[in-house]
């Protein structure tokens, strides 16, 4: 019989150990092999009863002995969620079974609470250093959860009577993201916290200037507003940092010019998947190299975020052709016109003529904003369009609403050209008292628009030697 | 013993326990005429169950219902040929009122008030406790109080 029961442990098996219900899944497990046995179960559920029975009366303070079902489902789920935390870190799960044979209940969960306490307490230590080491960028998604979702979340944590809760508004989405399914709790905000800091360590490796102007290209590539967009930062400059090697350069070069951006796209096309990925991995340690960068941690991090995510997007974006807007390329001034509508060749008097008249028997503003979008080419037939008075309020909005900084800022230089300085909205404002509808219409426009918009209209303006 | 609702599901009054803690409400309420046999408390509590069920509410113990039994057990207007159904109805008025109140009032304090609105406005009568409004019951359990704790705690789980 002893050496029978001695072979049972091999037949424990860890898949059917659930990682959000682990004591209940080992106890279950532990019968169903043979090592517990149905008095002791008995004896187990009596003793979780008993604990739950003081969690609550402790949660009532003694003054009541019944509760809401939901109160008292989540305390018994905080209970589970303090002995899944002690036996889930012990060094196996025969080891836990042992102990739930052999220990009070009680005393596993009051190791459980210890273990949830120090988790808590790293996971502070860690948003600690998160908040200090804080990428400068106008990520609102990023500043929102590092500023308010995960400091409300370590400040409410009750490992009391809701261990296992996990509320928080938390937005920014990490480059490889946590598994909630796995984990719950400080456990997961822990493991957040964590990839997030390294992600922040490698971020800082670079210039901040040019972490921004890569994400301002970026918004451009995808035509967002990245400010309000839920993208992870590490991910677009690891990307480009990684591209930046495979096109010959430095892991630092994070804005890749039309040419370097022509020459990777075509690298990683003629590659098989066998090919991507030593391609990737042979990147991937350049770019430790060229950045010095020695924490295991980080390696490891990069390492599984180039397996799991990465390489899975790059085959993606080969198989449906969209490789080129993975690879963030940095228009210069040439480039970003070229981008724009503004490019092209001025129309004839003749099509010109023809389009206002067309225009203006368009009964409704999208005819017109079509009219517009077909065959205006040059920012000086786009000007007189707009001196034509063909459009009323609303119709100027939405006309100025599809453009691009490029068009808007080539647009403000047209406009309002001799009145600009550094500050766009301030020197249009003050400098001009007697402006067109199509000029006041631009400038309510403009103004209504986010400082951060603003900025890269600016910065192309003065690319555009507006300013 | 496979997940946690499976688990609350038997930490409602559990009967044996809670039939013994009924029956040993006799001693004390004897003296009032008052007796409920083993039949009458496993009544009380398989209905105290469903009156839990639809309240969306675990009990934990059987100190509760031990209290409310002797206290009102006392009052002149529980006879013994309705004692049972008079418990379990007096049962559903207090955690009708648990749930009201959201958790602001203690269980002695809350069978302190509708004792007293028993004794005094309804005059006797669990039809009339029923329609007392929540406010009526919170002053009726500011009046029971010693003064100090007047002052009031906070509800518990803030």
């Amino acid at each position: 019989m002893g050496s029978k029961r001695s072979l049972q442990p091999l037949l424990i098996r860890c898949d059917r150990l659930s990682p959000t219900n682990y004591t209940l899944s080992l106890l279950q497990e532990g019968m169903r092999v043979g090592l517990i046995g149905s008095q002791e179960t008995n004896r187990l559920q009596v003793q979780l009863m008993s604990l739950l029975n003081e969690r609550v009366l402790d949660y009532t303070r003694g003054e009541s002995s019944s509760v809401r079902t939901e109160t008292a489902r989540n305390i018994m789920l905080s209970v589970l969620y303090c002995l899944d935390a002690y036996l889930k870190q012990l060094d196996n799960p025969l080891t836990g079974l042992t102990l739930l044979q052999s220990a009070s209940l009680i005393t596993l969960y009051e190791r459980g609470v210890v273990e949830v306490a120090s988790r808590l307490e790293r996971a502070k230590s860690v948003y600690a250093d998160i908040r200090s080491s804080k990428l400068d960028i106008p990520l609102l998604a990023y500043q929102g959860t590092i500023d308010e979702a995960l400091l409300s979340f370590l400040h409410n944590y009750d490992p009391a009577y809701a261990a296992q809760e996990t509320m928080a508004s938390i937005d920014y989405p990490l480059a490889v993201p946590v598994d909630d399914l796995k984990q719950t709790g400080v456990f997961y905000i822990q493991t957040y916290l964590e990839r997030l800091k390294l992600e922040n360590d490698v971020c800082n490796h670079f210039s901040a200037n040019d972490v921004e102007q890569l994400l301002t290209d970026y918004g451009q590539t995808y035509s967002l507003d990245y400010t309000e967009a839920l993208i992870n930062v590490f991910e677009i400059v690891v990307n480009n940092a990684l591209f930046s090697v495979i096109s010959g350069g430095h892991a630092n070069d994070l804005l890749i010019s039309e040419t370097r951006h022509g020459l990777v796209t075509s690298v990683l096309s003629a590659s098989n998947q066998g090919g991507l990925e030593s391609l990737a991995n042979e990147a991937v340690a350049s770019v430790l190299s060229d950045l010095s960068i020695q924490a295991t941690q980080i390696h490891d991090y990069l390492r599984l975020y180039v397996r799991q995510a990465l390489l899975p997007r790059l085959a993606d974006a080969l198989r449906i052709g969209v490789l080129d807007k993975l690879v963030i390329m940095h228009r210069g001034v040439e480039q970003g016109l070229r981008a724009a509508h503004f490019a092209g060749v001025r129309m004839s008097d003749l099509n010109f003529r023809s389009l206002i008249e067309q225009m203006r028997e368009c009964q409704n503003a999208s005819a017109k904003l079509r009219l517009i979008d077909r065959n205006v080419r040059s920012v000086e037939d786009y000007v007189d369009v707009l001196r034509a008075g063909c459009l009323d309020g609303d119709e100027y909005q939405i006309l100025f609403a599809g453009l691009s900084e490029w068009e808007l800022a080539a647009l403000v230089k047209t406009a309002f050209a001799g009145d600009l300085r550094e500050d766009l909205l301030e020197s249009i404002a003050g400098g001009r008292l007697d402006m067109d509808e199509w000029q006041t219409e631009l400038l309510q426009f403009l103004q209504g628009l986010n400082q951060n918009r603003v900025g890269s209209i600016e910065a192309c303006l003065e690319a555009l030697g507006g300013i | 013993m496979s997940s946690p609702n499976a688990l609350l599901s038997v930490s409602s009054l559990r009967k044996q326990t809670a039939v013994q803690a009924i029956l040993e409400t006799n001693f004390a309420t004897g003296k009032h005429g008052l007796v409920l046999t083993a039949e009458d408390a496993r009544e009380i509590v398989a209905m105290g169950n469903t009156i839990l069920r639809g309240r969306g509410r675990v009990e934990f113990g059987v100190e509760t219902l031990r209290h409310l039994i002797t206290e009102f057990a006392a009052s002149g207007f529980i006879v013994q040929d309705d004692y049972t159904t008079t418990i379990v109805d007096l049962l559903e008025v207090f955690y009708c009122l648990k749930n009201q109140s959201e958790e602001t009032i203690s269980d002695l304090d809350l069978i302190t008030a509708m004792r007293s609105l028993f004794e005094g406005s309804c005059a006797g009568s669990v039809e009339l406790l029923k329609d007392c409004e929540l406010d009526e019951v919170l002053q009726a359990a500011i009046k029971a109080m010693p003064r100090q704790a007047r002052q009031g705690a906070a509800p518990y789980g803030q």
